[in-house]
């Protein structure tokens, strides 16, 4: 593994809890308020984490992650939105759509940050697990969540990029060989029919998944485009905390280089430090120090917004106090929005139609 | 003008996936980019509408095992574009269906209480059952629902959502629920829904679904917009809320209709036609041709006549949408012998039987015809379904909705911080959790 410069900037995002928002304002007034200052500030992303029923750890006034995401969209320009979902007590076909449209609203800024549920999650949400007939085991969420991934990006592929034709002269507004059923079947669930949804911007938006341990380090090192390294952690970064990541980080890029799915459009996932709120900026530029020297390349950081930490003006100061780690914002909008996909704000190449390259390869081959 | 309106309410109905949107006039623009429905809403906002409204996708229309290629096909998620239009309007209400059955009620109770919360008390929930194993392919559960239990079920999620969003409302922490269709213990997160409720629209026509409509419903968006049609439906469907203690207004009727403008009536009926033999292209008239008469018809010539044997029963299967061909030879009979009379080739005949809008002609005559409908209690106002995207409402704002104003049929302004439920003119107290349920209104229907 190869050390970085802990002087390099590296990119930036912010994980926020959707029940952590300012109560002082409408909720959009200060979802709109958080996203600018964040835009402002140069962040690549704005996570927010969300859990369909509350625990011990979080607020009562979560918003749903995936709509406080759509609504940004139209109401901000550069920042990836990421809406955090739980695998297993949602459903695929949903997931996928509503990531699209958080796609096509956004231009392209759309991701998704997958996890599996928590036992109350499991009680809260009716029959969709229970009907797989399964245990809910660590192992089977496991499957789950990787066959969930799995059956997303069929349906995100499953209309080629030109299957719109209004053609005419044949009364066809469709093509339909240009659209795939994924005719996917896992253990815990089938999906037959192709996405409602046309095929979006980034075709398949990033996929980023947080590891506290190795449960999730195969479906990470399989299917991430970013895995994001969040070891058990004390108020300030230490060498325990370092060896805990670099551990994660192994397992990860050890489970990539043994299978990594089709869909990846790189050999590994990036690897990202989650800072918690405890270390501040301080200890965020320590956590990077740190992580360097325990020999771990890391492509960005992504900082917790603690409880009290989500006013647009904390979130500014919190972006100007760490300044030289991050990387400096884009040209500035001229005219208008800057037009970056999240895919390339991430340095992730562009995702092809796997249906359409062939097609266009077969066409190659006759000429 | 000594006529006393009643006051309009007016829904705009972003344009579909079937064969009344139009894909082929160069002014049709994308049903999938933000940007058009960005363009809708606000249009319809300008024109001070109740609300907009979204339909639902879950499965591209087939037929025979074939995705549909001939109409417009293909949307965005229907909670996901309410929720990015919450930003980009102000006053505007946004109403969506959602079906009661690929979806868990925890969940989405809370993703309504977000849209809601995120658009400051705006929105509405249009219920629907969707109990078929076609579109249950798509979803983990399949296709599990028996038909007979789509409102039983509609009516425990719908119930247990007021519950979810009583609980959020008065700060207690959990709910737990036991019924026939949900098992669930929820430890509440989710915003104070501004509303309360979002305000609940239904449109199932059945006797199952009036009942429904007639416990739960504070609006109807129903298919009944010719006058004698409309006057009997809203007639039967206020009837029923007496039997459960409900007030006439507390159940707004609202038929979906189409409009053509024109600059005088000649001119607008010229215009309906017009866009009638864009809504029916040479491929659709074949296909409805198809449907009727059960099999492919694969050398059919549009423009020649009809096809000249009978139709057989049932060999057409479509999924995904509702076919009215009750006695399809008793149809095809109709349709040679009116084809011969009026000298009409196939393709002729299927754009002269396409139903015309229920309103055409001038801005004035459009006006009138839609303020007296609401006078003579047809309904409460119309859900209007242009034929194109995402311009289908421009002309109709500019120049209908001064019309509506001057005979005092309309409002002339938004009232601010107004809810949706405020703005539709509902009593503050909808239906609650222990409201007399959809058996109730049967029993007091056949009492």
């Amino acid at each position: 593994m190869s050390t970085t410069d802990p002087a390099a900037p590296v990119r930036l995002a912010l994980s926020l809890d959707t029940a952590n928002l300012p109560t002082d304002a409408a909720p959009l007034t200060a979802l709109r308020a958080l996203a600018e200052a964040a835009e402002a500030g140069g962040a690549t992303a704005l996570i927010l984490r969300d859990s369909l029923v509350t625990d011990a750890g979080h607020g009562r006034l979560g918003l749903d992650a995936s709509l406080a995401a759509a609504a940004l969209a139209p109401l901000t320009h550069t920042v990836g939105l990421v809406p955090e979902i739980a695998s297993a007590v949602a459903e695929p076909f949903h997931t996928a759509t509503s990531t699209q449209t958080l796609d096509h609203a956004s231009l392209g800024r759309a991701g998704l940050a997958l996890r599996t549920p928590t036992p109350a999650e499991l009680v809260a949400s009716g029959e969709r697990w229970a009907a797989s007939g399964l245990d809910a085991t660590e192992a089977a969420l496991a499957t789950d969540a990787a066959d969930t991934l799995e059956a997303i990006a069929r349906l995100w592929e499953s209309w080629e990029p030109e299957a719109i034709i209004r053609d005419k002269d044949s009364g066809r507004f469709l093509d339909r060989e240009r659209i795939h059923n994924p005719g996917f079947s896992g253990a815990s669930f089938a999906l037959e029919g192709a996405s409602i949804t046309p095929r979006s911007p980034q075709g398949r938006p990033p996929v980023l998944i947080t590891l506290h341990d190795r449960t999730l380090a195969a479906l990470a090192g399989q299917r991430a485009d970013v895995a994001v390294l969040a070891p058990a952690a004390a108020s300030l970064p230490d060498d325990a905390w370092a060896t805990g990541a670099r551990a994660l980080a192994d397992a990860v890029l050890a489970e990539a280089a043994a299978e990594r799915s089709a869909w990846a459009t790189a050999p590994a996932p990036q690897l990202w430090l989650f800072v918690p709120s405890a270390f501040g900026p301080a200890g965020a530029r320590e956590a990077l120090r740190l992580a360097a020297a325990a020999g771990l390349a890391v492509d960005g950081l992504l900082i917790e917004l603690g409880e009290h930490d989500t006013t647009a003006a904390s979130v500014a100061s919190l972006l100007a106090a760490l300044g030289g780690e991050v990387t400096p914002p884009g040209p500035a909008p001229s005219g208008g929005a800057r037009l970056t996909t999240l895919r390339a704000a991430l340095g992730l190449t562009p995702a092809l139609n796997p249906f359409a390259a062939a097609r266009q390869h077969r066409l190659e081959e006759a000429s | 003008m000594s006529t006393s309106f009643r006051p309009v309410h007016l829904v705009a109905h972003f344009p579909g996936v079937n064969s009344s949107t139009v894909w082929s006039a160069p002014e049709s623009g994308s049903q999938i980019d933000f940007a058009s429905f960005k363009h809708f809403a606000q249009t319809a906002e300008r024109g001070l509408f109740d609300y907009l409204f979204l339909a639902e996708g879950l499965r591209l229309r087939e037929q025979n095992g074939k995705i549909l290629e001939l109409d417009v096909a293909g949307r965005p998620n229907t909670l996901s574009v309410l929720a990015a239009l919450a930003g980009v309007t102000e006053h505007l209400g946004l109403v969506g269906t959602l079906t009661t059955t690929f979806n868990e009620p925890v969940e989405l109770a809370r993703q309504l209480a977000s849209v809601d919360a995120l658009s400051g008390g705006r929105l509405g929930w249009n219920v629907v059952t969707s109990p078929d194993a076609f579109h249950g392919a798509n979803f983990r559960r399949g296709g599990f629902l028996p038909y007979e239990e789509r409102y039983e079920r509609s009516e425990e999620f719908v119930r247990l959502a007021k519950q979810l969003w009583d609980a959020a409302a008065e700060g207690r922490p959990s709910v737990s629920h036991r019924g026939k269709h949900f098992d669930v213990e929820a430890a509440v997160r989710q915003p104070v829904s501004p509303q309360r409720y979002p305000v609940i629209v239904q449109a199932g026509d059945s006797p199952a679904g009036r009942d429904f409509a007639s416990a739960n419903a504070e609006v109807i968006f129903s298919r009944h917009s010719t006058p004698a049609d409309g006057k009997a439906f809203y007639a039967d469907v206020k009837g029923r809320l007496a039997s459960v203690g409900r007030s006439e207004d507390s159940l707004k009727i609202l038929p979906g209709a189409g409009f053509v403008l024109g600059d005088s009536l000649a001119d607008a009926a010229e215009n309906a036609e017009r866009i009638a033999a864009q809504q029916v292209s040479a491929a659709t008239a074949i296909n409805t041709l198809e449907q009727l008469w059960g099999q492919p018809l694969p050398d059919f010539d549009p423009d020649g006549p009809l096809p000249s044997f009978d139709p057989v029963q049932e060999g057409v299967v479509r999924h995904g949408q509702v076919r009215h061909f009750k006695d399809p030879k008793a149809v095809a009979d109709r349709w040679r012998s009116q084809a011969q009379r009026e000298g009409l080739s196939a393709h002729q005949l299927i754009i002269k039987n396409t139903a015309r809008p229920a309103f055409i002609g001038t801005p004035h005559q459009v006006a009138l015809g839609i303020a007296e409908a609401v006078a003579d209690r047809q309904a409460d106002g119309f859900v209007l379904v242009p034929h194109l995207t995402p311009t289908g409402l421009d002309g109709f704002v500019d120049t209908v909705i001064p019309e509506l104003q001057d005979l005092g049929a309309f409002r002339t302004d938004y009232v601010p911080g107004q809810s949706l439920r405020e703005r539709l003119g509902l009593p503050a107290d909808p239906p609650g959790v222990g409201a007399p349920d959809a058996a109730a209104v049967a029993a007091g229907r056949t009492a």
